[in-house]
């Protein structure tokens, strides 16, 4: 199976939310899409489930137009919600039978799912005797339980691709882990799966493939490991017992962060680090720590959108503004 | 359009129908409204007996608690009282005609005594104004008002048939002349046919239309307004967004007006069942009684309405009935879309509320000018064939028979043409306003959305 995004674009007036965004999934496995807030991943998101039109551009599945109504896809939304005053079972039922679930199939797997995300109680409350049977509401439930049942509505169709929109924002470590555990599980079913998150290390440790999305552009796109390697290994951590700054000022090396616990530079080869190791070691300098490394996938996001991240908020709020 | 656009409409239906069944708000509805039409014929029985009741208690030959009456005769006709006094019920009431002083003075005398059961009567006969009767009873006095009511009446029919004697006239020869005279104007159509003129309505069809309009107004606002609500939650929850990767819009759309008219059908149909029940129960408890008659009349009066019925005309009101529902519940639908939060729905409803009210006003304002015969052909028919305006009345109008069997169906065809192409409209602009999220669209935000289409 081949999943293929080409030259998918959105304006909203004079905005342009997604600009000429295309990426491919050939295998099965979690292909993330980053972005500070308003950079146009809900966008793109929408425009590949094809609930948003597209000004431009086709999403393939095997070569042919990705059809929510023919392809058994699970949706976790960004804008996650439910019918406020609606039994929760009452809803998933009906979600179910959306995907062409049969009520006895439904019921089979709402219960499993109850029991693995631990929602069994306002599934299937206690019936009281001698009072009437008060199902839970939606509204009576936490957002973390809300945002499970949710899950469940994404899962219940077992579906064969899975596009997750920040599905951990919000959760308490528990259950962070506890929707981890869930999405490692799909992707060992071999599930293709698209997410979309604002966490890092949580990309890290699911994806290969990312796309990094800066006002509508994919500003980087690839393999994880292979952008890191591109960037090369320019990351030194250095602490010595000693004061180092005239070192690395001689030098001209660039200070990313000076912190008790060592300096942090930005080197421009492994040859500038060689350098400054030999030039600490002729100075005597104790050197306690000592570490190359390639850039995190936090600081190539940095670098890719520019700017802090709360510059990216400010200036993303206003985007938002103006597409509203 | 295809048929894939409606994929998920069994289960939106379903789902929508059975949440809005289950709600509290729908069941009491339903049972308010049953209980009313159940509870209305026993109530206009009873109403019509204790009426019947009070006309049949003046009929038994009580005695009249009047003590006396002073009459003074300027009709210059020859008036025998001793005629009424031969009647039970006034034969203790002495009638004193040879009054030495004036009316005045009588009238007077009648104030310094409170307490007496005396009255002073005046007849007089005015070329113009035809015979005038004047009673009076003292502010404080001993009479109540239900038997000068009856005196009023018994004298009134005394007093014609003394004038009648006067001029020699048999009560037979009244009857005869004082019979209706209808007069039926016919006006030849196109096809050299004679039919007579159906502006003009009666009291009773007046009644009916009134209330025909009131209940469709009650359930065309409900359902539409159930449907904008239903659209503007799943909006401000987001839950739309799950639901459209499942079904499509138009699906959501249709799912939800067909789970309201078969609601509104339920309603309908529950309420109908409860006032054919009532009607058959209370003619079974009634059909012994003297008073049976006279009070069912109320019954007879809403039953002749269905005479005019035939099955053709009510297939034609049926089904008008609910493409009406279904237009406005599109427009609410609309209304529904062009919000993100519930709260602005109000605000939204506005131009759909004065829509609706400005079109059972204009439906109220032809009902009256009909009632009073100044409608014209061209009005009734343009209200009629109107969708907006005919989807509160025309049902009514073609169950009535006052609009023609013709009329009824070229008013269905404009109403269908009108339905579809509004279901087709809001298709196109529905889709858009669904994942719309700031602040609420106005007007011309959707005429641009509708010139845009920005739906693929």
């Amino acid at each position: 199976m081949s999943f293929e995004v080409k030259h998918l674009q959105k304006k909203f007036g004079d905005k342009q939310a997604v600009e000429d965004l295309s990426f491919e999934l050939r295998e099965p496995g979690v292909y993330a899409l980053l972005g500070t807030n308003g950079a146009g991943k809900s966008t793109s998101i929408r425009m590949i489930l094809g609930i948003l039109a597209k000004d431009h551009g086709e999403v393939l599945l095997n070569g042919e137009n990705f059809d929510t109504r023919k392809v058994n896809v699970g949706y976790l939304a960004e804008e996650r919600g439910l019918y406020p005053k609606y039994p929760i079972m009452d809803q998933l039922l009906y979600f179910a039978a959306l995907k062409g679930l049969s009520a006895d199939v439904a019921m089979e797997r709402i219960k499993y799912w109850g029991d693995r995300l631990k929602v069994t109680e306002y599934l299937f409350p206690e019936r009281k005797k001698g009072k009437k049977f008060k199902p839970t509401l939606a509204d009576q439930m936490s957002k973390g339980n809300q945002q499970k049942i949710q899950l469940m509505a994404a899962l219940i169709s077992e579906p064969e691709f899975l596009i997750l929109d920040e599905p951990l924002s919000g959760l308490d470590p528990v259950n962070t882990d506890l929707f981890k555990s869930v999405i490692r599980e799909e992707i060992d079913k071999k599930k293709y799966i698209i997410m979309s998150s604002h966490q890092m290390p949580v990309i890290e440790e699911f994806c290969e493939d990312i796309t990094i999305l800066n006002r509508g552009k994919a500003v980087v796109q690839g393999n994880l490991n292979e952008i890191k390697k591109s960037y090369g290994r320019v990351n030194l951590f250095v602490k010595c017992d000693e004061d180092i700054s005239d070192t690395i000022s001689t030098l001209g090396i660039k200070v990313v962060n000076d912190t008790p616990a060592g300096v942090q530079l930005k080197v421009g080869s492994e040859a500038e680090a060689k350098n400054l190791l030999k030039q600490l070691s002729d100075a005597n300098k104790t050197i306690v720590r000592f570490e190359l490394r390639e850039p995190s996938l936090h600081e190539i996001f940095i670098e890719s959108v520019g700017g802090s991240p709360e510059d990216n908020t400010q200036d993303n709020t206003k985007n938002k503004a103006e597409e509203k | 359009m295809n048929k894939s656009e409606f994929r998920g409409f069994k289960q939106v239906f379903m789902f929508e129908f059975m949440t809005g069944v289950k709600k509290p708000a729908f069941v009491w509805f339903l049972i308010i409204i049953c209980c009313i039409a159940f509870l209305s014929t026993p109530l206009m029985l009873i109403i019509g007996n204790s009426q019947s009741d009070d006309e049949t208690s003046s009929d038994v030959p009580q005695k009249s608690v009047i003590e006396t009456v002073y009459v003074y005769n300027e009709t210059g006709l020859s008036i025998d009282h001793n005629n009424l006094k031969s009647s039970e019920k006034y034969s203790e009431v002495s009638f004193v005609t040879d009054n030495t002083g004036s009316y005045d003075d009588a009238v007077e005398s009648l104030k310094s005594n409170s307490g007496s059961k005396d009255l002073v009567l005046k007849e007089e006969y005015d070329e113009k104004k035809g015979f005038e009767i004047t009673i009076v009873s003292s502010g404080k006095s001993g009479i109540k008002d239900a038997a000068i009511k009856s005196f009023k009446e018994d004298y009134t029919e005394f007093s014609r048939e003394e004038t009648l004697k006067n001029l020699n006239v048999s009560s037979e020869d009244y009857d005869y002349m004082s019979k209706d005279i209808n007069i039926a104007i016919m006006e030849e159509k196109k096809d050299g046919s004679f039919t007579a003129d159906e502006g003009s309505i009666s009291a009773t069809d007046y009644t009916v239309l009134l209330g025909g309009l009131m209940i469709l107004f009650l359930f065309i606002n409900m359902s539409a307004g159930n449907v904008s609500t239903s659209i503007a939650t799943e909006k401000s929850s987001r839950v739309i967004e799950y639901l459209l990767t499942g079904t499509r819009p138009m699906a959501l759309l249709s799912g939800k007006i067909a789970a309201r008219l078969v609601e509104t059908v339920i309603t309908a149909v529950a309420s109908f069942s409860s006032y054919y029940l009532s009607q058959v129960v209370c003619l079974f408890f009634t059909v012994d009684r003297t008073a049976a008659a006279s009070s069912s009349d109320n019954v007879v009066m809403v039953s002749s309405v269905w005479e005019t019925i035939t099955l053709p005309k009510l297939s034609i009101a049926i089904v008008y009935f609910l493409l009406g529902l279904a237009l406005f519940s599109i427009l609410g639908a609309l209304a529904g879309a062009s919000v993100s939060k519930l709260d602005e729905l109000q605000d939204a409803y506005k131009l759909f509320t004065f829509i609706m009210i400005f079109s059972v006003y204009a439906d109220m304002f032809l009902i009256i000018m009909m009632l009073s015969a100044n409608a014209s052909d061209a009005m009734r028919n343009f209200f009629t064939i109107f969708p907006f305006t005919g989807a509160f009345l025309t049902p009514a109008l073609i169950l009535t028979g006052k609009i023609s069997t013709l009329t009824g169906i070229i008013a269905l065809i404009v109403m269908i043409i009108a339905a579809g192409l509004m279901f087709v409209l809001a298709g196109a602009i529905y889709e858009s306003m669904l994942l719309f999220q700031g602040k609420r669209l106005q007007i011309k935000d959707i005429i641009a959305l509708m010139k845009k289409q920005v739906v693929e």
